[in-house]
């Protein structure tokens, strides 16, 4: 690659050491014709040969214009950025877009996976809160048993198909907790397909940045702000992004009145 | 505070209006409604029957300050508390929801605990208000 940017430099090099001016001969002879006719005074004669020398001049920048683009192009080429390019933007592009819209795809599933199984504990919470009221109305009967001892049978029964219940609820819970650590598994998945588009993403901008040094020799590309009125987002840490915490806006709204 | 005030809850992301309808849930607010952006939840406030509105910011269709907007220039629900829940967190944007009327701003990611310090802090000057 080195080796292909010292080849441009040098295009460069011979295209700014051309001393003479091109066409020369061509240009005194335009001139004296034109000097003549404003001598002679001849108005229409004057425009005509002025005309002509314009004309020489267009067609000049014309052709320095076109070889300009022709070195560009060949510079890419040499590059290899048509490809390179064509490949970024034609497939590893798409397919990142792709790649991370299953990524959103897996964390909104696992996340309405994680808020199913919250919904159930709450009703096996409910059902466990209902089993602790059984208990309650079981040790009030307690008292009747030393009166009735054939009662303490019926209780224990009774504390049995509650024990039997809280085992389930119990049971349940488990099963809902591995449910919920195990819907967490996406975050490698989508993890590992994020790493790769951040590497596409560190590609792209390589790339950018070799086309910029190639065809804009000497100047830097510089970070430019963006600026397209959309809205800003959630705030990145380690991002400069002006975003306000919860403290910064509750400061906010307090000095506005709020 | 009535807890059977009836909360319309604006998200286009579905998993966030589970979240805040179970946080609420909790807060022991039960009568909820969802939209996912402000487009479905105008209608759905026009028809009346809301005491309280929470939305996000950035939605297709209809944005959260769209939806504030049109609530404060609307004169039968112009009066109609609204709490909002966002990611984002600049400085010029919570004070143009500040000045279109929002009752009060949570930033994304958020806590129950902040979610009820605001609420209570809504209904307490509400009541103010009414007292």
């Amino acid at each position: 690659m080195a080796a292909v940017v010292v080849n441009i430099n040098s295009r460069v090099a011979e295209r700014e050491a051309a001393p003479s001016i091109p066409d020369r001969a061509e240009y005194i002879g335009r001139l004296r014709e034109l000097l003549s006719a404003l001598e002679a005074d001849d108005q229409a004669l004057f425009e005509a040969r002025l005309n002509q020398l314009m004309r020489l001049r267009e067609e000049g920048l014309f052709v320095n214009l076109a070889k300009l683009t022709r070195e560009l192009h060949q510079a890419v080429k040499d590059l290899n950025f048509d490809d390179r390019l064509q490949q970024l933007a034609g497939s590893e592009i798409p397919d990142a877009c792709v790649r991370l819209d299953y990524v959103v795809k897996m964390g909104e599933d696992a996340a309405h996976k994680t808020l199913d199984v919250c919904d159930d504990s709450r009703a096996l919470l409910e059902r466990l809160n209902g089993c602790v009221g059984t208990l309650d109305e079981i040790r009030e009967r307690l008292p009747g048993v030393a009166a009735l001892p054939i009662k303490g049978l019926t209780l224990a029964n009774e504390i049995d198909t509650v024990e039997q219940s809280m085992r389930e609820i119990g049971g349940a819970l488990r099963v809902n907790f591995s449910t919920i650590a195990q819907a967490q598994e996406y975050q490698d998945l989508s993890g590992q397909v994020i790493r790769r588009v951040i590497a596409l993403v560190h590609n792209i901008e390589g790339a950018l940045i070799k086309l910029l040094k190639a065809t804009n020799e000497g100047v830097k590309p510089v970070a430019v702000a963006v600026v397209n009125g959309e809205l800003a987002g959630p705030t990145v840490p380690g991002l400069a992004s002006g975003g306000q915490s919860q403290q910064d806006a509750d400061a906010l709204l307090a000095e506005l009145g709020f | 505070m009535d807890k059977n005030l009836r909360i319309l809850i604006v998200d286009d992301f579905s998993t966030m209006r589970r979240i805040v309808k179970n946080l609420l849930g909790d807060l022991g607010f039960t009568n909820t409604a969802e939209a996912d952006d402000g487009k479905t939840a105008w209608p759905m406030l026009q028809a009346g029957g809301f005491d309280f509105v929470v939305t996000d910011w950035n939605m297709p269709g209809m944005t959260g300050i769209d939806l504030l907007k049109a609530i404060r220039g609307d004169d039968k629900l112009k009066g109609l508390p609204v709490l909002m829940v966002t990611a984002e967190a600049q400085r010029d944007q919570i004070i143009e929801a500040a000045k279109a009327g929002v009752n009060g701003y949570i930033i994304k990611p958020f806590t129950a605990v902040t979610l009820k310090e605001k609420l209570d802090k809504i209904f307490q000057r509400f009541e103010q208000v009414a007292a």
